[in-house]
């Protein structure tokens, strides 16, 4: 599946992991070959609102580019937080 | 050592000293100014800065020295050469400042790199000094614009006299709080409530907030309906703040005339409704997404409708309040929340809730803004 990017998200998600983020989707933006990002929550167990926020951006420009994005192996408190800012609007879930 | 010329000063009646250090700092960018008296050298100390004070004067009476070392050794690294060698005479010089005591005859290499070390050292320090006094004169005007923009954002939110039905508190995680409750009463004679939590903390929060409360406050005054104020700040909101900011929010509508409850819950805890019974009753859970994110297209501003309860209560809040961690890492948690409004008075609730919460957070820091709003429908 080379049209995909996974973007294995840390332990904790917040505005310390801001640039890796920013340099992980970055690329995938601008290249015409990738159709889908997917963040993979497996390891996640906090975010805050400034990861809510980020991932705002990363919806808002993959959408300016034509590119679905979608989000896995939410679970536990991570995915009561997604869910309460009901983010299954911007992104799908796997 | 950079190469500027450093200057030296050298009390000293000893001939052959005095050439010695002449010499060796003759080819390294010194400047050295040879006193044989203290009264000499304390004039010039008045009119020059001195990297490095070095006194070789074993005519000189205890006392003097003493008293010229204590004078000095605060502003000047001080070095002595001496005869003498006592202990307990060296180690009263080193606990008054004295930056190193050699013994004669001196051995020049040992004293050249000890002294370049302390002119590094020195170096170091007063550039450490100097910006920590520059760090106090940023710090200083730091505050005073934060008192700036407090003042600005105190007027632009406004205080105002709430009715006797609402209960609110917000404790702010930093000067500027992300978190804001508004109230209006429209034209029509119905109560509009705003619960807010801005993206953050802090001033950077609270900016977002600016428009949120003039817009809110223009419409309702206007008599516009809640649902053109929810696609007013939405839109707005969009345009004004980063696209990586957004704000979440409950606005609540108390229609007096047809005796309704709207609430519209965007990205915010549930809303929670008790009856006097301190039972649940009702609860309106986030259906939206907050406030600045979708297009006007995908924008949903239907609040849910029910019937305006006659006594109980409503009770709301921003996540800071569950959220908000223990020394040991645990967070507050809805079922505190729960337990409390249960056994708690309509009067004292807020207070209640804040109270157990702090008990909780003990000396941690406040993480989030924590808001909580009470409706008391027995007033209304």
């Amino acid at each position: 599946m080379d049209n995909v990017n996974i973007i294995s998200l840390p332990d904790k998600f917040d505005f310390s992991f801001h640039k890796e983020f920013t340099r992980r989707y970055d690329d995938s933006i601008l290249n015409t070959d990738v159709a889908e990002i997917v963040l993979d929550f497996s390891r996640v167990n906090y975010l805050d609102s400034s990861a809510l926020g980020m991932m705002v951006l990363l919806y808002r420009k993959a959408q300016a580019c034509n590119k679905r994005v979608s989000v896995k192996n939410v679970s536990g408190k991570t995915a009561e937080i997604l869910k309460m800012a009901n983010f299954q609007k911007l992104y799908a879930f796997e | 050592m950079n190469n500027l010329i450093v200057k030296l000063l050298l009390v000293s009646n000893d001939y052959v000293v005095d050439s010695m250090l002449s010499e060796i700092f003759s080819n390294k960018n010194f400047e050295i100014d040879i006193f044989n008296t203290f009264s000499e050298s304390q004039l010039k100390l008045k009119t020059k800065e001195y990297a490095l004070i070095i006194v070789n004067d074993d005519m000189l009476s205890d006392d003097s020295l003493f008293k010229f070392v204590l004078e000095n050794s605060s502003f000047y690294p001080v070095i002595i050469i001496s005869d003498k060698d006592d202990d307990i005479f060296i180690e009263k010089y080193f606990r008054i400042g004295v930056s190193d005591y050699f013994l004669k005859p001196l051995n020049l290499s040992l004293f050249w790199n000890k002294v370049k070390k302390i002119l590094d050292d020195n170096t170091l320090r007063e550039k450490s000094k100097e910006e920590s006094k520059l760090l106090g004169e940023l710090m200083h005007q730091h505050k005073v614009e934060e008192s700036i923009a407090y003042y600005v954002y105190k007027h632009m939110i406004g205080e105002e006299n709430r009715p006797d039905f609402l209960n609110s508190y917000t404790l702010s995680a930093d000067s500027f709080s992300g978190d804001i409750q508004l109230h209006s009463q429209g034209p029509s004679g119905s109560h509009y409530i705003l619960l807010a939590d801005a993206t953050g903390h802090g001033l950077a929060a609270a900016i977002s907030v600016f428009p949120l409360a003039s817009i809110f406050k223009s419409m309702i005054s206007k008599g516009q309906s809640a649902e053109m104020v929810l696609e007013e700040l939405n839109s707005k909101l969009g345009d004004y703040i980063p696209p990586d900011r957004f704000i979440s929010a409950i606005l609540i509508e108390i229609d007096l005339y047809r005796r309704e409850l709207k609430v519209w819950n965007g990205a915010m805890p549930t809303v929670l409704i008790y009856s006097e019974k301190m039972e649940k009753v009702a609860e309106i859970a986030s259906e939206n997404m907050a406030l600045g994110i979708l297009d006007e297209k995908d924008f949903n501003s239907e609040l849910e409708i029910i019937e305006l309860p006659k006594k109980g209560l409503l009770f709301m809040y921003s996540d800071g309040l569950t959220e908000q961690c223990n020394c040991s890492g645990e967070e507050f948690g809805e079922d505190r929340v729960f337990n409390k409004i249960r056994h708690s008075e309509v009067k004292s609730l807020v207070e209640d809730v804040m109270e157990e919460n702090n008990e909780f957070r003990g000396n941690e820091s406040v993480h989030d803004d924590i808001s909580i709003c009470v409706v008391d429908f027995n007033k209304i």
